[in-house]
Order: structure tokens, then C-alpha cells, then sequence
């Protein structure tokens, strides 16, 4: 996984090519910190997602809160992530509305945000 | 086989034909992870007791199955076309296993072969097959967008509960018994168990995942005890330059709905509890129902909780907006919290909601043989109840009247009742054509969907079994001949893919079943022509449409340019026909060509009592289906006259023909003046059968006749009257082609 700046400067992709879990999500908060740092507008393209467990997910979390706090923005596209979606369906993430955290509507775990268009 | 086997045998087959509904299900929609599930369930339900019952190589076979499923269910494996024709093949062999116990282990193997290659193939792993079926729509979201506003799904206290999707698994009982552990198979307990409902706080130590303890394989292991709805609070979660990747802050609020004992679930915690905070309250019992669906308010959830406290709750109720709103905005709690209470309340009004179903609509399974029985003995019963009334009647005694007149209501509600009781919906053979359409239709290389209505129709479950052959052929034919391939389709300007449907509607004792195809059509000249050439009728013949239509049923007859497996080998719709017909049923037949096909099929309620109509003929008695029956007319020495010699009658100056059953059935005794004409319907042509005298209509329950009899196809059957004679039942449809024949070689000689 890896992060760069997009052409336009204006913002930057993480790219996901291996899975998320406990093993990895050091390297992961690390990346997220990186990109935190040097743009507002961060997109996360999966190149693949084999797993993601309890761990990465709720580093994702986290970052889409702090993001979120600081007015910035995390963009998901799950495009080759269904796993994604399943696993916080099981582990009982998925809701209706977000958590106090967050001043709008866009929580990760919303029905809204995480459903397949 | 004992009883236990007999039961496991009856509940594997039921089993079976919901896993054929679901996957086919699946096939169309195979996104949906509630049917995931269901397959799921049902391939581990047949594994467990299959294992308790002792057929080891259905379990052994099923477990690989369920291996390959299990990846499909924690979304590993994505579902394709290739996945569902395994699992199907896969079914499929388990029916074969099931009945045939020593099959060969060869086809086993390559099945499961089959699907371990499936699942082994990279191509297809989730994370990489962006063109699965599951992932095919390509998901591009767009968190920190701003989403349109929703409605704010908070309870008040006195407002319904809204909707929340939370992941909520319905197990059925037969899956929990035999689900309990991966290989542990408990002894089925004969006594019926009560589910309750605990609510359940699970807050693990920070550091359970560093010592190797992975909650969500703990939340699995609850979800296998019931029916659970899991909510997982995130509110401890800290952002990016506090969080300890490794560390576990979420916490979660589960109520589990199951048949299972406490202990059942704290065995789940039972090494890490020390280490977590678990708290286990029962929220709901089975005995319960007297509250209906409704459930505690928010309020009283989040208090009892201790989310809240009683005095804050008074104080916010005074704002009297939404409470969650309220609650939330007022930091009294957090919306995780109200979420997870809102669900406690969704939760138990459903498991209510449910159980009051089940308590109103509760069945037994009863072995098929006793209600056979049970229907003769009904039937023996309304043959005693008329010689009761007939003797009652001539007493002319009124006490001994009276008692004759309430037996005889008794009677007919213990008919009716009995009758309904064998009474099954229509739908269970037609979810069957499913997989038959979709199998013949990808052999054919057609698109053809399939349509039903009415499928609650309800007939006798005899005529129900009957009816599966006959209507396999139709819909073969339908595939077959009638539907288009979809270039042909598309270049006459019809949709690619065509459509066979299947309507049952009730008509009066009778219940009609059209089963209708949008393809070519049948064409009439091609049918003479073929009829023709195959000497089935000669060129002076002129037929009407409905006549034409008929040849189809005529013995040897095929329109189909090649034999193929499907059908063409012109041995079939003789048959459908006569099987129509030994069920006291008729078939006609519609078709416009270039639009499509209909047949129908009208078929009696049930084959154990009917009305008749019983007539004489010299000292003798017989019974003519009132159904049949169009009108009876007089046959005077005069009408003889006027016809010179031939059996036919004026009616209304209209033709019939008549057989003179008198002389088919060689009965010598002196002919009455007068004689009666039945007039009944046969394929769409009135034909009458001329009796000495016609007594009135009978409640006929048909009893077979016996093997000396075999031969006599003319006779569906015998009935006994009242006066404990017995009266032979006319099957009017093969005594009309007796007489045809007999009337053609007295023409020849």
C-alpha cells in the first residue's frame, strides 16, 4: 500500500493492494498519517482487498473521523472491496446513522454510504 | 428404517426443494446475503443430521459442499453462474443419495473436485474478480460528500420503532439443533424447547486481539446459537494520532434470540472473561405473548441499561421532541447507543410478531398412509350415513329420522373437513418447474423465463403427484417446439427471451391450470399435413381448430423435424392425455401462431368423493361424473324412428351421437319404452349415453376395483349405495372411444 500525490496537487490516492488486517495496520495508520499531512483530499482505490479484519476496519474508522474533524476529506471507492462492506455488515458496523463524532451526515458506516449503487 | 430415519428422510427432501428454490433464486439475485444464508443453512442442516442419523457418506459428501459455501458466505468467493450449476449438480446428488443409499462415491468425488478447483481458481477470489455476478454494479462511494438529508430515525416514546437494517440472522430450529458445534452432533430432543431473548454487552479488554483472541470469530460463534441482532459501538474509537492499530475499542450490544440455556453463551466468553466485561440479561421469554409485538419504549431500554438515568430521561421527555434526537443532541448518550437500543426494540417485536404466527398457525406432520386411511374410513362412513337415512326414511319413525338427519351434517362437515385436510397448494410442484425451464432452456440454448399465479391454489395431494409427469412433458414441449431461439425471436420482434407461465384459478369442483408460452405458435396445416401423411386421417376429413389441435394427443404423433431428449419422439402428449383423463381431467388446447401457446388442464378438487349421477340400465347401477354432465333428454321409440337406424339424437335441432351403453355393456333384459339420454362433453364435442333410468345425483366415494378387473379401463371405479349394492363409475371419456371403435368395424364389415 502506498500513497501519492495526485498530478493536480490538489490531492492524493492510497492504493490497497494487500489485506487489512492486524498484521498490516500499523504500515496502514502510518500511510493514512502521511496523506493526513500532505493533502485535504485523500481517495483510497482497492487494488484488491483479500480481508479486512476488526483491526482494519476500525482504523478506518478512525481516519474517517479525523478527517472529518479537521474538515478534510476521505474518499472510499470500494470498487474491488466487497469484502469490505460484508465484513462490517457481520461485525454489526452498518447502521442507519453515524456516531455523535461526526457534525454530518457522512459517517462510514451510514446504510447510505457503504450500499452498492 | 425406523421412524427417526423416516423423518430425517422427509425433512432432507423438504430441505432439498428450498436449497433448488434458493439457489435458482440465488442465480437472479446474487447479492442477496439472506439467501446466501439460506443455502447455507440448509446444506448444514442436511450435513448435521445427516451425521446424527447415520448416513455418514451424505454427511461426509455435504460437508465439502458446505466448505466451498462457507466461502461464499463470508463473502470470499463471489457467486456465479459456474457456483450455482455446481451446487444444484450437488443437490441434486444428494436426492440421488438419498434415494438410491448405496450409490457409486465416483460422481461425489468429481463433484466436490469441481468445486474445490472453483474455489481455488484466483480468477475468481472476490478481492480480484471485478466481473463476479456479486460485484458486477461498481461501487464508487463518496464518504465525506454531503448525502441527501434522511428521515431522522429516532423513537419517541410513543412513536413506532422505524426501520433499521441491522444484521439480523434468522436460523430456523431445525438448523440450531444440528448447528451447535462444527462435528458435535447432539441427541434430538423429543420435547419442544422455548426460545428466549438475551440482551448482551460485550466490551473487550483493549488488548484481547494482541493476545489472540479475534472477537468476530466470538460474535459467529453467538450468531450460531439463534437469531441475533448485533450492534457494534464505535464511540471509543480514537482518531488517527491516538488510536493503537492492534488494540480493540469497539464494543457491542447484541440480543440473541435462541432455544439455547445461558450457560451456552457465557461458554462462548468462558476464556476471556476475566479479561472483558460480558453482561448477560434475559430480556424476553416464550411465554410472553400475552404482550403481543410490543415492546418496551426507548426510554425504559436505555434506563434499564443504565445508558441513562430516570431523572434525565423525565427532564429531556419535558422537550417532548424525538428522544433519540434528543438524547443525542443533549450528549445524555450517543447515537451508537440509541441505535443499539432502537434495534433491542426491532428485535423483540419481531421475535413477538413471529411467535404469535407460530402459535396461530402451528402444524404437525402427519404420515401421508394415515390420511389415506383416514379418507377410506370417511368414505365407509358416508356409505353407512346413506343406508342410515334411507332406512330412517322408510321407518318413516321421526325420532329415528332426526338422528339420521344429524348424522348426516355430521357427515358432510367430516367430509369437507377431511377432504381439506389432503388439500395441498399448487405451488409445490410449481416451484419444481423452475430448475426444469432453467435446465432445458440453457441445454436448448433459448432464454425463457418462467411466470406463476395462483400457486395457492389447493387440489388433492394425489392429484397433485399426478399431475407432475403430464405437466413436465407440456412445459419440455413448451421449450422445446413452442419458444424461439433468441435470434429468431429477436428478428420477428420479440424480447430475446421468452416467457412460459404457469395460472391456476379454481372453476367451480374444478380447478383449471394454463400453462402458456409466448413462442411460435402451433400451426394447424402442419399439423393435418403431418396427421395426414402418418395416416391419422384421411384427406376427406374435414376438422375444426379445436379438432385439428386434438391430433397432437393422437398416439405416434410428432411435429418435431428431429428426436431429441427433450421431447419430439411422439410418444408423449398420448400419454399427458391419458393421465388428464385418468385424473377425470380434460386438456385443451389454444395457439395463435407467431403469438403463442395455451393449454389447459381442468382437473377435479379431489379423486376420493365426487358428485355422480346415478343411473340404471336393467337391474344394474352405474355413476356418470356430474361434472361431465351437460343435460339429460328423453329417447322415445319416435326419436329412434326419425334417426333410421342411426345412434344419433335430435336435440334442439342439433345432432348428438349416443352410445347405447344397454347393448356396449351386452345387457339382454327387456328395453324400457322410454329411455334416458346423458349428454356429456368430451373434448369440446357433445356425445350422449343412453340408460333405462336416471335415479339422481349421488355422492360418489370411489373405491378402486379390484386386479380381476384391471382390464375394464372403461370403469374408473365402484362406489357402494346405500342399500350396499355396488355401482360401477363410467369413465365417459374411454367409453366414447369403445363405441367409436366398435362403430367403425361394424361399418368396415
Amino acid at each position: 500500500m502506498n500513497f501519492q500525490m495526485d498530478t493536480s496537487g490538489q490531492s492524493g490516492t492510497i492504493f490497497i493492494d494487500e489485506p487489512l488486517t492486524i498484521e498490516n495496520v500499523s504500515a496502514m495508520k502510518n500511510v493514512f498519517l502521511d496523506a493526513y499531512k500532505k493533502t485535504n483530499h485523500v481517495n483510497i482505490h482497492f487494488k484488491s482487498l483479500a480481508d479486512i479484519d476488526l483491526n482494519g476496519l476500525q482504523l478506518f474508522c478512525s481516519a474517517h473521523r479525523t478527517f472529518s474533524k479537521a474538515n478534510k476529506k476521505l474518499d472510499i471507492d470500494l470498487t474491488n472491496a466487497g469484502i469490505f462492506r460484508k465484513k462490517a455488515k457481520k461485525i454489526g458496523l452498518i447502521r442507519h446513522k453515524g456516531c455523535h463524532l461526526e457534525q454530518s451526515e457522512n459517517c462510514l458506516w451510514r446504510q447510505q454510504n457503504t450500499r452498492s449503487r | 428404517m425406523d421412524k427417526q430415519q423416516q423423518s430425517y428422510r422427509e425433512e432432507a427432501y423438504e430441505l432439498l426443494a428450498e436449497l433448488e428454490i434458493s439457489l435458482l433464486e440465488l442465480e437472479e439475485t446474487p447479492d442477496d446475503e439472506d439467501l446466501i444464508d439460506q443455502v447455507f443453512r440448509a446444506m448444514h442442516t442436511i450435513k448435521g443430521s445427516s451425521a446424527m442419523f447415520g448416513f455418514d457418506a451424505i454427511a461426509a459428501f455435504t460437508h465439502e459442499v458446505e466448505t466451498v459455501l462457507d466461502l461464499v458466505r463470508s463473502g470470499m468467493m463471489p457467486v456465479t453462474k459456474e457456483l450455482v450449476n455446481l451446487a444444484l449438480k450437488a443437490r441434486d446428488q444428494i436426492k440421488h443419495m438419498l434415494d438410491t443409499p448405496n450409490v457409486d462415491s465416483v460422481e461425489n468425488e468429481n463433484i466436490i473436485k469441481q468445486l474445490q478447483n472453483l474455489s481455488s481458481d484466483p480468477k475468481l477470489s472476490i478481492s480480484e474478480e471485478e466481473e463476479s455476478i456479486s460485484e458486477a454494479d461498481v461501487h464508487v462511494e463518496t464518504v465525506s460528500k454531503s448525502v441527501p438529508d434522511i428521515d431522522l430515525n429516532m423513537d419517541t416514546e410513543s412513536e413506532s420503532v422505524p426501520e433499521i437494517d441491522m444484521d439480523t440472522k434468522h436460523q430456523p430450529k431445525a438448523d440450531i439443533r444440528s448447528d451447535k458445534k462444527e462435528d458435535e452432533i447432539e441427541q434430538v430432543s423429543e420435547e419442544t424447547k422455548f426460545t428466549v431473548t438475551y440482551r448482551i454487552r460485550f466490551t473487550p479488554s483493549p488488548k484481547l486481539l494482541i493476545y489472540g483472541t479475534n472477537p468476530y470469530q466470538l460474535i459467529l460463534d453467538i450468531e450460531e446459537l439463534g437469531d441475533t441482532t448485533i450492534v457494534a459501538q464505535t464511540n471509543k474509537i480514537p482518531d488517527l494520532f491516538e488510536i493503537e492499530p492492534d488494540h480493540c475499542y469497539i464494543h457491542w450490544d447484541i440480543i440473541l434470540t435462541t432455544d439455547q440455556s445461558i450457560e451456552a453463551i457465557r461458554d462462548i466468553f468462558i476464556f476471556i472473561e476475566d479479561s472483558c466485561d460480558i453482561k448477560i440479561e434475559l430480556i424476553d421469554e416464550d411465554g410472553d405473548i400475552e404482550f403481543g409485538s410490543d415492546y418496551k419504549k426507548l426510554g425504559q431500554i436505555l434506563i434499564e441499561r443504565k445508558d441513562i438515568s430516570s431523572d434525565l430521561l423525565v427532564q429531556t421527555l419535558q422537550k417532548q421532541r424525538r428522544l433519540g434526537e434528543i438524547l443525542v443532541e443533549s450528549h445524555v448518550t450517543d447515537q451508537g447507543h440509541v441505535e443499539s437500543a432502537l434495534a433491542e426494540q426491532k428485535h423483540i417485536r419481531t421475535v413477538r410478531e413471529k411467535r404469535k404466527q407460530d402459535t396461530s398457525t402451528g402444524s404437525i406432520r402427519v404420515d401421508a398412509l394415515k390420511l389415506d386411511t383416514l379418507v377410506d374410513l370417511v368414505g365407509e362412513l358416508v356409505t353407512v350415513q346413506a343406508t342410515l337415512s334411507q332406512k330412517a326414511f322408510s321407518s318413516e319413525d321421526t325420532a329415528l329420522i332426526g338422528i339420521a338427519e344429524q348424522v348426516e351434517r355430521l357427515t358432510a362437515d367430516l367430509r369437507d373437513n377431511t377432504m381439506s385436510i389432503r388439500m395441498l397448494p399448487i405451488s409445490t410442484t410449481f416451484s419444481t418447474f423452475k430448475r426444469l425451464v432453467r435446465d432445458l432452456s440453457n441445454e436448448l440454448g433459448k432464454e425463457v423465463s418462467m411466470t406463476t399465479e395462483g400457486g395457492k391454489t389447493e387440489l388433492d395431494k394425489k392429484v397433485i403427484e399426478r399431475l407432475n409427469d403430464p405437466m413436465v412433458h407440456i412445459i419440455r414441449n413448451c421449450i422445446d417446439h413452442g419458444i424461439e431461439t433468441p435470434d429468431i425471436r429477436e428478428k420477428s420482434g420479440k424480447s430475446r427471451s421468452g416467457t412460459i407461465s404457469l395460472v391456476a384459478v379454481h372453476s367451480g369442483a374444478n380447478v383449471l391450470i394454463k400453462i402458456s408460452d409466448d413462442g411460435a405458435g402451433i400451426n394447424p396445416q402442419k399439423i393435418r399435413s403431418i396427421a395426414l401423411e402418418k395416416g391419422i386421417i384421411t384427406p376427406e376429413m374435414e376438422l375444426s381448430e379445436t379438432e385439428t389441435y386434438n391430433l397432437l394427443f393422437a398416439p405416434g404423433f410428432s411435429t418435431a423435424k428431429t428426436v431429441s431428449d427433450i421431447s419430439g419422439r411422439g410418444v408423449g402428449m398420448d400419454v399427458v392425455k391419458s393421465s388428464i383423463e385418468a385424473l377425470r381431467g380434460t386438456i385443451e388446447i389454444e395457439s395463435e401462431i407467431g403469438i403463442g401457446t395455451t393449454i389447459t388442464l381442468k382437473l377435479p378438487l379431489t379423486l376420493a368423493i365426487i358428485d355422480g349421477l346415478l343411473v340404471e340400465i336393467g337391474k344394474e347401477y352405474y355413476v356418470l361424473p356430474l361434472s361431465a354432465v351437460e343435460e339429460c333428454v328423453e329417447l322415445t321409440q319416435a326419436d329412434r324412428d326419425k334417426s333410421k337406424g342411426r345412434n344419433i339424437a335430435w336435440v334442439r335441432d342439433e345432432i348428438i351421437p349416443y352410445v347405447p351403453l344397454r347393448d356396449i355393456f351386452q345387457i339382454q333384459s327387456p328395453t324400457s319404452p322410454i329411455e334416458q339420454v346423458v349428454i356429456v362433453e368430451i373434448d369440446g364435442a357433445l356425445i350422449g349415453f343412453v340408460v333405462d333410468n336416471i335415479i339422481g345425483e349421488h355422492q360418489t366415494v370411489i373405491k378402486t376395483l379390484g386386479r380381476v378387473y384391471r382390464g375394464a379401463k372403461e370403469f374408473s371405479g365402484a362406489t357402494i349405495l346405500a342399500d350396499g349394492s355396488v355401482a360401477l363409475i363410467l369413465d365417459v371419456h374411454r367409453l366414447s372411444v369403445l363405441a367409436e371403435t366398435l362403430e367403425r368395424k361394424k361399418v368396415e364389415n
